[in-house]
């Protein structure tokens, strides 16, 4: 058995922060009764996509990598909007822009910045829910702008795995 | 969530079945999970509503439990495709979403600079790819806003600590465990081994 000694702790304990309003989604999606149909797990989504920069070495532009999609599946999940609200300031809106196009799909609801959402405006706040969360990519690959390499999407998951050429 | 209701839950995640020595894959106990998670919720506030990695995630049981914990968003990276299977069947049993992705985070690690709020790891511990540990720590400093959360040996501390210093970040030991390591491999000689291990906070200058 592990034993956690000594915790020597810099700052002073503080209260413990309130449930942030994605787990209150999370957690009401799980027991309510509804028709949501919720499966967890992975599949790439828009906001994990979000993150993602080319692997391949030298590369100077190799962000956002193209998506080059061959199996979405649409899965709602329930909106909430202090939580889109909260995720505002971490999102490369520009990304997003091209992925939702890179998928086909009208862009035009995505706004430029976080600063350009007003908090009530719900509308925005359901269509960045809708391209960031309810997207699954399954099959497909991810493209490195720069470099034309490719890297496969396979059940959700995205092998950013730099392969050597012989 | 208290923090022994954060262990109990952690309690069903699987592990590897069949760990690979080259890799140097070790499972992070419930136990152990629920504490630096449930540390850096209560102590530094860098859990809810957080972005947050988990780098060489094995069956993703730190980043299922930073969701558990309210992170805003969490991603998993590994190099095994094995053991992001098995993550996935974890998050499932967990009902957590949180995104997979396969990569060489040592090689070339595929999340862009200042990505993520949040990096938080047990890599692994460098006995056998000498370096890989520091490794993981500076390509986590490179990926975070604010701070990368890892496990090293407690005799590598004075090591870790310089090496981190050296190139402008902080490092501060938050907390010592006691690592218990089972006998996992056909090489070793002892049912299992207790190592001393430090949980160390990287800090990333002017972000607190």
């Amino acid at each position: 058995k592990a034993l956690f000694l000594r915790a020597r702790v810099c700052a002073s304990s503080k209260a413990p922060a309130p449930l942030s309003p994605r787990s209150h989604a999370r957690r009401s999606a799980v027991s309510a009764e509804s028709d949501i149909h919720r499966s967890f797990g992975s599949e790439m989504r828009l906001l994990g996509h979000n993150l993602l920069a080319s692997p391949v070495a030298g590369v100077q532009n190799g962000f956002p990598l193209a998506i080059n999609a061959r199996k979405v599946e649409e899965e709602e999940r329930e909106f909430a909007a202090e939580y889109i609200v909260a995720l505002l300031p971490k999102i490369h809106f520009g990304a997003l822009k091209k992925a939702v196009q890179n998928l086909g799909l009208d862009a035009n609801g995505i706004p430029e910045s976080a600063e350009s959402v007003a908090e009530d405006d719900e509308e925005t706040l359901k269509t960045l829910h809708h391209f960031l969360l309810e997207l699954d990519v399954i099959e497909g690959d991810l493209i490195c702008p720069e470099s034309g390499k490719k890297f496969p999407i396979s059940n959700g998951v995205p092998n950013l795995i730099v392969q050597e050429e012989s | 969530m208290r923090l022994w209701e954060l262990e109990a839950e952690l309690q069903g995640i699987r592990s590897f079945a069949e760990p690979k020595i080259e890799w140097e894959q070790y499972p992070t106990s419930a136990h152990i999970a629920a504490h630096m998670i449930y540390t850096m919720d209560s102590s530094f506030d860098d859990i809810s509503d957080n972005v947050i990695a988990d780098f060489g995630c094995g069956g993703g049981i730190l980043g299922i439990a930073c969701d558990l914990l309210g992170a805003a968003h969490v991603v998993g990276v590994d190099i095994d495709s094995i053991a992001l299977d098995v993550a996935r069947r974890n998050a499932d049993t967990a009902e957590v979403d949180i995104d997979l992705i396969r990569a060489d985070i040592c090689g070339s690690c595929p999340l862009r600079v200042n990505s993520v709020d949040v990096v938080v790891m047990n890599p692994p511990f460098g006995t056998r790819n000498k370096g890989v540990d520091m490794g993981f720590v500076f390509a986590g400093l490179r990926v975070a806003r604010k701070a990368v959360y890892s496990l090293h040996k407690s005799s590598t501390r004075a090591h870790v600590v310089r090496s981190a210093e050296k190139h402008g970040y902080g490092a501060t030991v938050v907390a010592e465990l006691r690592y218990d390591i089972p006998a996992m491999y056909k090489f070793h000689k002892s049912r299992s081994k207790d190592i001393a291990v430090d949980f160390i906070r990287f800090s990333i200058p002017d972000s607190g």
